[in-house]
């Protein structure tokens, strides 16, 4: 008999035998990272994954990578409050839907959850999540029935697609209730104590080795046309180019972007501190010896306003 | 309106050193900050101008952010000193806050920070919302209350979104949402001289059992992430090589 069905005759059972299988929150096209990761934890315990989509147009790729069983529903956050998942993975973006649905389970979660493995004995999940924004990690075991785990997609690697897997597309009698937050629109605003840098993916970042307004202006340009939110050292600030609320240093915004460009940034003690967090970090300077050409992922001794400008004809 | 802000003490980052060589998180000094997006929360709560109930767990850490916090204007501040707490994970503290907001008579808002430096605590405040079946509104600013109906400016994406939800509610405040103030040099004096500025719970009062108690998210140790690799220089074609590095960050 399908288990589903058996706990269905049972009532609302929470006991820990009926909580079963990994269940994947995937309503973006990137959190398929996540069913990736859910198939590595599944082959090692021997159980199914399920991956909840909102867009069906998904569910062929969510099974190359891993999903035994594909649901797509409104409302994959709520849609899960009615299932019971031994093991479920959100997205960080989901983070509130995630303990909203932990504390309905009552079941344990770690937050932007790192290194996660099974205990083969006990199958407690075991996790770290990251504190004073990324400084060090706390590592954490879930006993609970019920383990649940938010995980940054952009921090797995990409899943393997075998498109010979099979999978099933599950047909779910699902009809979300009534949200108690009503949606008025977007609205135009800035906050009090703006921190433009601190969601940024992408930050060009200047520096006095650009010399000029028109160095300046070109970084600009590159800003625009990457997505980019502009900053620059204590010397960018200094030069007029920036405000205080785009100076990257520990006396300033310490930063974590995917993406970290730097353009004649000589990279103090400060300032370099401030970007350990960032996951890319490429440096152009005049100077060979400038402190951040040595800890930068890649280097270039150059002069920076004419890298840029060949780079933004390049990128066209 | 009352209003009910959770409050938390976290250790202090000037305190500690990170050592990851010998993957150790070393404590110089055993010194508390007021969490700072919570301080964000409660300066939302004082501006609605509603009546302000302050809570936190803990000892002297937190006693010392209770005092912070009514110096800065809140009526009444609630500690719960019990030991047994320190271990407590999110789904014990939100069995903890959900029984007294029952013994304060309920709230018609309750705030707290949306983030939490030290520990995995940010979801305390949507688990409370699922408990108490409120609405939840997290990454909050510019809230404000008309006829029974919250509304409020949310993060959404890169931009941000007007959300409104019906009271009673709990809303988590974003960090950069607004400018904390000051508390007055004498409101310190006072509060800080008055014995009994904060009252004190404990979780028998709360009447809560064993079970509710029991934490189910064990904390083992630190990790360290792996060290930055050394990078290298590029030369030849750079820009070639810097447009494919773009292309796939």
């Amino acid at each position: 008999m399908d288990m589903d069905a058996l706990s269905h005759l049972m009532g609302e059972d929470l006991s820990a035998a009926s909580y079963a299988d990994i269940w994947v929150c995937a309503p973006d096209p990137a959190d398929l990272a996540l069913v990736g990761e859910a198939r590595r934890l599944a082959d090692s315990l021997g159980c199914y994954v399920h991956a909840v989509l909102a867009d069906g147009d998904l569910a062929e790729r969510a099974i190359a990578v891993g999903a035994d069983r594909v649901h797509v529903v409104s409302r994959p956050g709520e849609f899960l409050l009615a299932q019971h998942p031994e093991f479920a993975l959100f997205p960080v973006a989901k983070a509130h839907a995630a303990a909203r649905a932990a504390q309905h389970h009552r079941a344990g979660l770690i937050s932007d959850a790192r290194f996660l493995s099974v205990d083969d004995t006990t199958r407690a999940l075991l996790g770290a999540y990251p504190v004073y924004g990324g400084d060090y990690l706390v590592e954490a075991a879930i006993t609970s029935p019920a383990k649940f785990a938010t995980l940054d997609p952009r921090q797995l690697p990409e899943p393997y697609a075998d498109t010979g897997r099979s999978g099933e597309v599950v047909a779910d009698d699902f009809s979300a209730p009534e949200p108690l937050v009503r949606n008025a629109g977007p609205v135009d605003y800035t906050p009090a104590a703006w921190r433009p840098l601190q969601k940024a993916r992408r930050i060009v970042a200047v520096g006095r080795g650009l010399k000029d307004a028109a160095g300046f202006a070109l970084a600009q340009q590159l800003a625009e046309k990457l997505g980019a939110e502009i900053a620059g050292d204590r010397s960018a600030e200094d030069m007029g180019w920036i405000g205080e609320e785009r100076v990257v240093g520990l006396t300033g915004q310490e930063v974590g972007p995917d993406l970290y460009l730097a353009f004649g940034v000589r990279g103090d003690t400060l300032h370099n501190a401030a970007i350990v967090r960032a996951k890319h970090v490429v440096a152009v300077h005049a100077n060979p010896a400038a402190p951040l050409l040595a800890v930068a992922d890649e280097a270039v001794a150059g002069d920076p306003a004419a890298v840029l400008r060949q780079l933004l004809e390049r990128l066209g | 309106m009352n209003i009910v802000v959770i409050l938390r003490a976290v250790k202090d980052p000037a305190g500690l050193t990170v050592n990851r060589k010998a993957q150790k998180v070393f404590v110089n000094r055993e010194q508390y900050l007021f969490n700072p997006s919570d301080r964000n929360a409660l300066e939302a709560g004082l501006r609605l101008g509603g009546r302000v109930t302050v809570v936190a767990l803990g000892g002297a850490p937190a006693e010392q952010v209770l005092r912070d916090a009514r110096a800065m204007g809140a009526a009444q501040a609630i500690r719960l000193p019990d030991a047994a707490l320190q271990r407590a994970d999110a789904g014990v503290l939100t069995a903890v806050f959900s029984r007294l907001l029952d013994r304060l008579g309920g709230a018609d808002l309750v705030l707290a920070g949306a983030e939490c430096l030290d520990a995995d605590l940010a979801q305390v405040a949507p688990r409370l919302a699922q408990a108490l079946q409120r609405p939840f509104i997290g990454q909050a600013h510019q809230l404000s209350v008309t006829e029974g109906t919250l509304s409020v400016v949310a993060a959404h994406g890169r931009g941000f979104r007007r959300l409104e939800a019906d009271l009673p509610a709990v809303v988590a405040v974003a960090v950069d949402s607004n400018k904390p103030r000051y508390a007055p040099g004498q409101n310190l004096i006072n509060i800080f001289t008055d014995p009994a500025a904060v009252e004190t719970l404990t979780a028998a009062d709360l009447e809560l059992g064993e079970a509710e108690l029991t934490p189910v998210v064990e904390l083992r140790g630190e990790a360290f992430p792996p060290e930055r690799e050394p990078g290298k220089r590029l030369d030849g074609d750079v820009v070639g090589q810097l447009v494919d590095l773009i292309r796939r960050a």
